[in-house]
């Protein structure tokens, strides 16, 4: 069986409703699913990159629609460059994906007016459907209506609240984590208040904005969650590790059994001992590429795909070798020292194993927006822990 | 052991979508590593040079080196627009020139934690990793190849070597070992 490793593609989230989901130990699109569906109105989410946010909100998405919810995930930086994002334009970008969820039920006047925002797919527009239209409403007004974003968000879910027959609208809004500090991208935040309570929100946000008051500025009382990182380490590392195991098998389109030197039965192959010593051997090797992954599955990812990556051109391997891993291991923590700034060493030492209070905000939101600390919750407390990929470089054992 | 050119033919060539970053040690060399990477990738890379993010995203099936006239700029704005990069989905990866401890690497260290994870593990810096033992390595190529690097250098810039991604990262071994 020949192996596509690109389909690894480490920072492609599953899209909702894709088929290859694995739920994580935390089980956490299933946990804000259930939230929102018992009344939670807002849900503000954070996350160090590649702890899979946008996968865990795409099927948080897929859970609520159609129960009690009509859900609709708005991936916002996939359209627009958060660094230029305005509130009115996150507002009408809403309000386009709103307009598209809906297809064909939209309304005459708000898919004219979000084609001509620019919100929605041009097509829309085409001459057939232009004279469809005038066909079916012969005295309409030929301009389309001209709204703010506040007003056509709220045109757009007062139609999907009327057509649905949940009732409710769930807003799932990705990628305002990446809006840079300041005070555009408070007004960003605030715009989200001005949707109204007919809809339910579920953000993914900046570091800044889940620590202080930033969070009443989009609605008093709204729940930070973060999504961890699994533990991977030891033996309560063993979900998180079966976790990213399985991640693997499905990327790679194999059943997670191939990874289970017990199911190698002797009935055809007169080499059983030499199977199952590959097969031992593959799995030691990704189970260690969990551990130095820190329960980050974009990590995982891309330390499995450059150690194949090492294997193939080395030698012309399928599998990698652990000399791949370790090399992979060493690009990584590469990455990780660029990403250390002057006085990073003395101040994670001296908040090791406590909850990370006393570290200065901006170098807090700084390590854990990276993962270079992590945030474990342990027992009834939290703690920082330090990537694997970092100890190292701060004179700690690797992993366990 | 890391070799430099494998190290750096893995970072271009393991993620179609992927960000890889190549750290230069001066401007000087910037141009020369660009030219490298230019004469070694596959020409099905369709490999042009811009310094525009947004040129870079706009075509997708182009492998893009991205040479850029603001190095902080750049990494902001490939932080703010990394998942368009998704949609559609790219078949060759973005390649991002940047000075050794410029403002491209801090930027990346201090605003841009989205960029700096998409290069996570594809950003390598091939002077650093060649601090290694030149000679040992020449030895060693020699007796793979049965030819100096220059010697095998030549039949590779003139078309003479099959384009195997085998061949792609012995390329890449030999520009690192190459006597200049």
């Amino acid at each position: 069986m020949s192996l596509n490793w690109r389909a690894l593609a480490p920072h492609r989230p599953l899209a909702p409703g894709e088929t290859g989901y694995v739920a994580p130990p935390s089980g956490f699109a299933e946990r804000i699913a259930r939230q929102v569906a018992a009344g939670t109105s807002t849900v503000l989410v954070t996350g160090p990159v590649g702890v899979g946010k946008s996968t865990e909100l795409a099927h948080a998405a897929t859970l609520l629609h159609g129960t009690t919810h009509f859900a609709c995930l708005v991936q916002i930086d996939r359209k627009e460059n958060l660094r230029q994002l305005t509130a009115e334009q996150t507002l009408l970008r809403i309000a386009g994906s709103l307009g598209e969820s809906i297809g064909p039920n939209v309304s005459r006047d708000l898919r004219a007016s979000l084609v001509e925002a620019g919100v929605i797919d041009q097509s829309f527009k085409s001459a057939a459907a232009a004279a469809s239209l005038k066909a079916m409403f012969p005295n309409a007004i030929p301009a389309p209506f001209r709204g703010s974003g506040r007003s056509l968000a709220r045109a757009a879910i007062g139609e999907v609240a009327r057509l649905a027959p949940e009732g409710r609208v769930a807003l799932l809004l990705d990628g305002l984590e990446k809006l840079p500090e300041g005070p555009k991208a408070m007004e960003v935040l605030a715009a989200l208040a001005e949707l109204g309570d007919e809809v339910d929100l579920v953000v993914v946000v900046p570091w800044f904005a889940a620590f202080g008051n930033s969070d009443e500025v989009i609605r008093p009382g709204a729940h930070i969650v973060p999504v961890p990182a699994c533990e991977v380490e030891g033996d309560p590392g063993e979900p998180g590790r079966r976790f990213l195991l399985d991640i693997l098998a499905h990327r790679l389109g194999l059943p997670s059994e191939y990874f289970d030197p017990g199911t190698i039965v002797g009935t055809i192959s007169t080499d059983i001992e030499r199977a199952r010593e590959d097969v031992t051997q593959r799995r030691a090797l990704i189970l260690d590429a969990a551990r130095w992954s820190g329960g980050l599955p974009r990590t995982f990812l891309q330390l499995i795909a450059d150690a194949a990556q090492y294997a193939q051109i080395r030698r012309g391997d399928e599998w990698p070798q652990m000399q791949d891993l370790a090399d992979a291991v060493a690009d990584q923590t590469d990455s990780y020292r660029r990403a250390l700034l002057p006085g990073d060493t003395k101040a994670i030492h001296q908040v090791l194993g406590s909850d990370g209070r006393e570290m200065a905000l901006d170098r807090k939101i700084r390590l854990l927006a990276r993962g270079i600390i992590l945030e474990r919750a342990r027992g009834s407390a939290w703690s920082i822990d330090v990537h694997p990929l970092v100890r190292p470089l701060l004179g700690l054992a690797g992993h366990a | 052991m890391r070799e430099p050119g494998v190290a750096l033919a893995g970072a271009i060539e393991r993620d179609e979508g992927g960000l890889a970053i190549v750290t230069c040690p001066d401007l000087d060399l910037r141009e020369w590593l660009v030219r490298e990477v230019e004469s070694l990738v596959s020409t099905s890379a369709r490999a042009f040079r811009t310094a525009s993010v947004r040129e870079a995203l706009d075509r997708p099936e182009h492998m893009a080196l991205l040479i850029p006239v603001d190095e902080a700029e750049v990494v902001r704005e490939l932080d703010a627009c990394r998942d368009q990069a998704l949609e559609p989905p790219r078949t060759q990866p973005i390649v991002l020139f940047l000075l050794r401890d410029g403002d491209g690497h801090r930027t990346l260290a201090l605003e841009a934690p989205s960029a700096w994870s998409w290069a996570s593990g594809s950003d390598v810096d091939p002077e650093q990793l060649a601090e290694l033992d030149v000679e040992a390595e020449r030895t060693v190529f020699c007796d793979e190849t049965g030819e100096e690097p220059e010697a095998w250098l030549a039949r590779w810039r003139g078309d003479e070597v099959p384009r195997t991604a085998e061949h792609y990262a012995r390329a890449f071994w030999a520009f690192t070992l190459e006597r200049r």
